[in-house]
């Protein structure tokens, strides 16, 4: 545009110019040639303009845009790798996240739960055993109160005895045989009684070592249902902890993949600002067309020249840029000779 | 195994863009540089949903939506013209050439999965 409105103006100097020269008549042959060589110096300059000036001006235009399609293509291929790590970094905090630490936490807490029930068990074990031993021990106070009634009867069948002997020697030569089951009756309960006092005190012996056992079995029991139940606190506590710091982790977890899922939505979102690119690339590319029309428009001017100066046309050459358009802001930007905002996008459904 | 889209554009950028945010969306992704490149891409393989630029080098949207029309295995597929076009008469160009719909870029990621889903083949 500003090449237009340049060599326009120039043009238009250069007519006026020339017009401004022409139309008095020569007063002479000297001034006439002074004229002509002046207008073929200026036609030169512009044709020489137009071989040059719009080159460049095309070359710079062109360059500005392979520069922003390379460089907006990179950063949007930069951004779409960005968003495929996010995604990926995502997916593996979400496979790697709450549901296996659920589930190995889970699994401890059951494995933890077993190792505690088995000790509560063995300790159920020793309580029977503990049980059954105080059973024996009952059995044999009862053992040793039964030695204690056969001592009885021994004295008792021993002094049965003695008192039969009596007896026996107090008939005489009649009670000979009477008093020899007399004194074998009383050795008999003498016999007796020295057994009962052999069970008597093997069992007192059983009693003691039963009660000792039984002793240390309440020491060992006490002390194993303390350790189990101060276990099972431990194993509870570390559970909490362990339930703090995995909740604390899927906090953090959840926080992180949220902050990476709204990352990823703005870059996401940015990418779409990339679409300026297009829209430029393409404005640029109208007007690098049609300042490649200027040298040859200049040209055929040039050229034309030689028969009649005719002023050159920037409504044609607007109207050929025109055409070139493909999009809205182009020519409301073309009627308002301002810059226009984007419209909105739109959907048509056929 | 999702979708399959063609995407068809001169600018590598407005690929990447249209890609990301239809890969984003489950959808796999092929892309053409051009109509002529797009039509080599239809080799027999399943497409879902065709989407075109209309302004480009070596073939142009129109022609290409044409050429689709005339394969028989993509002559249902559904075809979007995505493009800085806004003129009149370059959409009736585009819906006379069998085009579903025509959308002006800018667009919006979401207005454009929108326009996907209403009309990508089941």
């Amino acid at each position: 545009m500003v090449a237009l409105i340049v060599v326009a103006a120039l043009a238009g100097l250069g007519i006026g110019y020339f017009v401004g020269h022409r139309r008095p008549a020569p007063v002479d042959a000297v001034a006439a040639q002074a004229l002509t060589s002046e207008v073929e110096g200026y036609l030169q300059s512009l044709d020489e303009f137009g071989q040059s000036v719009p080159k460049v001006w095309a070359a710079h235009v062109e360059s500005c845009r392979q520069q922003m399609e390379t460089a907006v293509t990179e950063l949007a291929g930069r951004f779409a790798e960005i968003v495929v790590l996010l995604e990926t970094a995502l997916s593996e905090s979400g496979a790697g996240g709450t549901t296996d630490q659920h589930y190995v936490f889970e699994s401890s807490r059951s494995q933890l739960a077993d190792v505690v029930g088995t000790l509560g068990g063995a300790l159920s074990h020793k309580r029977r055993f503990i049980d059954e031993l105080s059973g024996v021990q009952t059995i044999n106070d009862e053992v040793l109160a039964l030695t204690a009634d056969v001592a009885k009867i021994a004295s008792q069948t021993h002094l049965l005895a003695l008192n039969a002997a009596i007896e026996a020697s107090r008939v005489g030569e009649a009670g000979a045989a009477f008093a020899v089951v007399a004194v074998e009756v009383r050795r008999l309960a003498d016999l007796s009684a020295e057994t009962a006092e052999r069970i008597s005190g093997r069992s007192q012996q059983l009693s003691g070592a039963i009660a000792s056992t039984l002793t240390a079995a309440h020491e060992s029991e006490l002390s194993e249902s303390s350790a189990v139940l101060h276990a099972n606190d431990k194993v509870q506590s570390v559970l909490n902890d362990l339930l703090t710091l995995v909740a604390g982790l899927r906090d953090s977890s959840e926080r992180i993949g949220g902050a990476a899922s709204g990352i990823k939505q703005q870059i996401a979102t940015s990418l779409t600002q990339f679409q300026f690119q297009d829209r430029i690339g393409q404005t640029l590319d109208h007007l690098r067309a049609s300042i490649e029309t200027l040298p040859p428009l200049l040209e055929r001017s040039r050229a034309d020249a030689a028969d009649a100066l005719r002023p050159l046309d920037p409504v044609a050459m607007l109207e050929a840029l025109s055409s070139t358009y493909t999009m809205a802001e182009e020519h409301r930007t073309h009627g308002s000779g301002n810059p226009v905002p984007v419209a909105d996008n739109e959907i048509t459904f056929f | 195994m999702g979708k399959t889209i063609l995407i068809v554009d001169d600018s590598p950028s407005v690929r990447q863009v249209v890609g990301i945010a239809l890969r984003g969306a489950g959808y796999d992704v092929i892309e053409g540089v051009d109509g002529r490149d797009g039509l080599s891409k239809l080799d027999g393989r399943k497409v879902h949903l065709i989407i075109s630029d209309v302004n480009m080098p070596n073939m142009d949207g129109i022609t290409f939506v044409t050429e689709v029309k005339k394969l028989a295995a993509y002559k249902f597929t559904p075809i979007i013209m995505l493009t800085t076009e806004s003129q009149e008469s370059k959409k009736l160009e585009g819906q006379a050439a069998g085009a579903k719909a025509w959308v002006v870029k800018p667009f919006q990621p979401t207005q454009m999965l929108a326009a996907v889903s209403k009309l990508i083949l089941p």
